[in-house]
């Protein structure tokens, strides 16, 4: 294993190093080491662990890595979706200019190994490492195109998100090795439940800004809408696809492995965060017509979904009710799991729209079904699955958490039925608005007649590009009619997770309670159901025509005018009635300015101008930011330039120190 | 094998009856109006018309447009095998769940409505994105009828949720809450007054006809089966829910049920001739209407309950 290990790692270095000359050598490399850590993590299931400890820095520290069970599905994650993004970028990358191609080729291997040496972290020297790593080589990522207005920008509040977001982990870490006087991990799960509660609160605290920020949570996601779009385009993906998932590895095992069950409020924060962000995200997603801006909203939305899950798991812990907790981490994951595969196919497919010259304003799409017919079928897939539509993935997961949703609102005390339904109700809107969204996005973007003549000279793209994002859609449609393939996996490694639950029996046990174990109509029942009677009726449907003549096909009804392009709905148009439904939300500002001869008669122009306003950056953020602004203005005095106050300044830092310390 | 053999009962129930509890409805809103009316049997012929018809297909459409309305046909005859129409009440080990009704019929509005975007015409984008402009309120609606039961039973499965609704008085506060909001979701869900008009064609109120303008022949055929289809599933689900009594035997029970359902859409087609359209902006009130007369029903439960 640990051979497997340094291959591996080795490759991805090797792989990084020959990115900047030789691209496809970078990429087979890159495929190596992705292929060598999915048989670590399959070898990881069987019995065969990686134990590795490299002394590093002052004495007593030291980097050790570790495989754990939680670990091996996050590093099979990891793997898979890089391995479809490096694919992808073999064709993706050739029409880059050669310093920004050399720019990703290099810094997306480093960025993968970064992630998979994360899975792999067993005490807090190898995760912030990595951790730092992990974001420092995705913002190289993100600035690929810095030339370009405003990527620098959104460039410096990712960095600055996710380095506040760090500075909460570090001090987290610092708490918990301060109180247990161990850096390793196993120590803190074996230490830190029997802590006094404040420091556990506080950890839990601080774990939850730190994660929660590079989680994108709301109304920590400020960043993500940002940097996505201007990231390339399978970098985008890996970041929505992964990055986000790998700061919800950090969550489940920061929560559930190292500090244990916890008061209730622990997991109504998490619950009313998750809520919040996936009800915000969609909505804000809804707004937009930016394809990119657009998925990148819809991560925060899917990643509020999985954290519903884990505030669930967390409530049931506290409350002892050991098969919500399992149900609902083992949902959270699923989901976690779904929502790499569907928003990755999605980034990826924006990308070859993109690549394909049509843009990514959905405005200007449109009519892509007949010109790119491998993109927007996995398009229109991922579309299904993330809208959380049977027979596909995200239905599953969803499912399983409105179980574990529904299981802990009947087992007891208000509070928990009250969360529970509420928490019921805000995903069945989010399910229902992200429906609406992406009958938007495929609808608008792929069907219909092309809405620009981008759009309408559009072709598809290499098999580099459109193979992995099909690949990926395939393990949408698998995952969604065979739950169960992974479900007992998943609700295994929860039951591992959520360690000293209980006497719970056999892991076996819980599957039963599934939802499709006993179930006549399961996704993939209900599927072939749906299959069989379409057939039917097609059949029948063939006799009748068989008689007639045959489909005839005919100008649409206009009115008596003639249709172009223009009257079809716009994205903007589509989701208009959620302004005024919303507006509470998006706060919609309009203007309408006339121009005339004569006021007010004769108009010569009249334009209109719509939009929302960012409620959150308006009363979170602005205040924030005027206030640090204003509180570093008070700072500046003491830079007075005389050599006597700096002096004394040190000295009364000393001073302060030692009597902290004693 | 006992299984396949309920759910081709089951399906043959649905297709016939569906066409029927229609006609009915159309039967008594005229009724209402002071007309006579067309027979009950009316939809019947008008479905044999239309199958008679030839298909039409817009230029710019694509196949997505072509199978749309038989993929919504199956998806809700799909739907229908997973609700408890027959062998009432549901016999142990009956796995039938509410979540995968609820996302069938989602399905159903994702394919409708994005086949609509796919005749490049406004009528198609407007009637798509009203109907999802509803759908996206009539989700937690749906969820919130049921969230008094669920939350007693602690599970989604059909069986569940009769039971729990069965353990509690037939004239409790909570059942009447729940069915006022059943009410409200039905219409909106029908596409009937005071949401949408099934009955016109003019621009400004249509929704779900907008969706279907361009269909002809056995493509319309389907589509407005299919519609049909979901408007007795949401009968039976209703009365599932919220009148969970049967008694008798077998062949009693399912004449209990079909006899329940057209008492609801006699229900359903008093309170669409008594209600006016609203304004399209004035919906997600009286959507919310619904989610809270339910939210409430469950509130009353679980104080009532501990």
């Amino acid at each position: 294993m640990t051979w497997l290990f340094a291959l591996g790692l080795l490759s991805y270095v090797l792989s990084a190093a020959f990115g900047a000359y030789a691209d496809n050598l970078s990429a087979a490399l890159s495929l190596l080491a992705e292929a060598l850590f999915v048989t670590m993590a399959v070898a990881g299931v069987r019995g065969l662990h990686l134990n590795v400890r490299i002394p590093f820095g002052p004495p007593g520290f030291s980097l050790h890595w570790v495989s754990t069970p939680l670990g091996a599905l996050f590093l099979i994650l990891v793997s898979v979706l890089g391995a479809a993004a490096t694919i992808y970028a073999i064709a993706y990358a050739k029409h880059l200019p050669t310093s920004k191609r050399r720019t990703v080729l290099v810094f997306a291997p480093l960025f993968l190994a970064s992630m998979t040496l994360v899975c792999f972290a067993a005490n807090m020297a190898s995760f912030l490492v990595v951790w730092e790593a992990m974001s420092l080589t995705s913002y190289a990522l993100v600035i690929v195109d810095r030339e370009e207005p405003g990527v620098l920008r959104s460039g410096y509040v990712y960095l600055l998100m996710t380095h506040i977001g760090a500075l909460c982990l570090l001090a987290a870490f610092t708490l918990l090795s301060n109180h247990t006087g161990s850096m390793a991990f196993a120590v803190w799960a074996e230490k830190a439940p029997t802590l006094p509660s404040g420091i556990r609160s506080a950890v839990f605290l601080l774990v939850l800004l730190g994660f929660g920020s590079k989680a994108a949570l709301v109304p920590l996601h400020v960043w993500l809408p940002r940097a996505h779009p201007v990231a390339p385009s399978h970098i985008s993906g890996l970041m929505s696809g992964v990055m986000l998932k790998v700061a919800i590895y950090g969550m489940v095992l920061m929560w559930f492995v190292v500090l244990g069950p916890g008061p209730l409020w622990w997991g109504l924060v998490v619950m009313a965060l998750g809520i919040l962000s996936s009800v915000l995200g969609v909505l804000y997603a809804l707004a937009e017509h930016d394809l990119k801006r657009l998925l990148a909203f819809h991560s925060v939305e899917n990643i509020g979904i999985i954290t519903i899950g884990l505030g669930v798991a967390l409530m049931g812990w506290h409350a002892h009710l050991p098969l919500v907790s399992i149900v609902a981490l083992a949902a959270a994951l699923y989901h976690t799991v779904n929502h790499a595969l569907f928003k990755t196919t999605l980034f990826l497919d924006a990308g070859s729209i993109q690549h394909a010259g049509a843009g990514r304003n959905l405005d200007a799409l449109g009519g892509l079904w007949r010109r790119m017919p491998w993109t927007s079928t996995s398009t229109l897939v991922a579309a299904a699955a993330i809208a959380g539509l049977p027979p596909l993935n995200g239905f599953v997961s969803e499912w399983l958490t409105y179980e574990s949703l529904v299981r802990l609102g009947a087992g007891g005390g208000l509070v928990l039925a009250l969360s529970a339904a509420t928490g019921v109700l805000a995903l069945a809107l989010t399910g229902g608005l992200a429906t609406a969204c992406f009958v938007k996005v495929s609808g608008v973007g792929l069907l219909g007649r092309p809405r620009s003549d981008r759009a309408a000279e559009a072709h598809e793209v290499s098999g580099f590009m459109t193979g992995p994002a099909l690949a990926l859609a395939g393990f949408c449609v698998i995952l969604g009619l065979a739950p169960g393939l992974i479900a007992p996996i998943l609700a295994h490694i929860a039951g591992l997770t959520l360690h000293g639950i209980g006497t719970l029996g056999p892991t076996n046990a819980v599957l039963v309670s599934l939802p499709w174990r006993g179930a006549h109509l399961d996704p993939a029942s209900a599927a072939l159901l749906a299959a069989l009677i379409g057939a039917v009726v097609s059949l029948a449907l063939g006799a009748s025509r068989a008689r007639r003549s045959a489909t005839e096909i005919r100008a649409p009804w206009a009115c008596g005018g003639e249709l172009t392009a223009a009257h079809q709905y716009s994205a903007t148009a589509y989701a208009k009635p959620f302004r005024p439904i919303f507006r509470l939300v998006y706060r919609p500002v309009r203007s309408v300015h006339v121009e005339s001869l004569i006021h007010p008669f004769f108009r010569v122009r009249v334009s209109y101008e719509g939009g929302t306003t960012d409620v959150l950056s308006r009363w979170i953020y602005r205040p924030a930011i005027t206030g640090i602004v204003a509180l570093s203005r008070q700072g500046r005095k003491l830079q007075s330039g005389s050599l006597r106050l700096y002096l004394a300044l040190m000295l009364a830092t000393l001073l302060l120190l030692l009597a902290f310390v004693h | 094998m006992r299984i396949w053999g309920e759910a081709v009962v089951q399906l043959g129930l649905l297709l016939g009856l569906a066409p029927l509890v229609n006609g009915f409805i159309q039967r008594v809103k005229a009724a209402f109006q002071g007309r006579h009316g067309p027979s009950v049997l009316q939809p019947y012929f008008t479905l044999r018309k239309l199958w008679r018809r030839q298909d039409l297909r817009p230029q710019a459409s694509t196949w997505l447009f072509a199978t749309a309305p038989r993929l919504a046909l199956s998806i809700a005859l799909a739907a229908g095998i997973g609700i408890p129409l027959l062998w009432y009440p549901a016999p142990v080990g009956w796995g039938g769940d509410f979540i995968i009704v609820v996302g069938l019929l989602a399905l159903e509005r994702f394919v409708l409505a994005l086949a609509a975007l796919d005749t490049a015409t406004p009528f198609g984008g407007l009637g798509s994105s009203r109907e999802v402009t509803v759908g996206a309120m009539v989700e937690p609606a749906l969820f919130a009828i049921a969230l008094p039961w669920m939350l007693m039973a602690g599970g989604t499965s059909w069986a569940m949720l009769i039971t729990a609704s069965a353990s509690i008085a037939p004239l409790d506060l909570v059942r009447f809450f729940a069915l006022v909001a059943a009410v409200i979701v039905c219409l909106a869900e029908t596409g009937r007054l005071p949401v949408d008009n099934p009955d016109t064609h003019l621009e400004l109120t249509m929704i779900h006809e907008a969706m279907l303008l361009e269909y002809s022949g056995p493509q319309l055929a389907m589509a407005s089966l299919a519609q049909m289809v979901k408007q007795l599933l949401l009968v039976a689900m209703v009365t599932d829910l919220l009148l969970p009594w049967r008694w008798g035997g077998p062949l009693a029970q399912v004449g209990i049920s079909i006899l329940l359902w057209f008492a609801a859409a006699f229900g359903l087609a008093v309170a669409e001739s008594v209600s006016a359209k609203l304004r399209f902006f004035r919906l997600p009130a009286y959507l919310g209407t619904a989610v809270i007369l339910s939210s409430a029903a469950a509130a009353l439960q679980l104080w009532g309950g501990r």
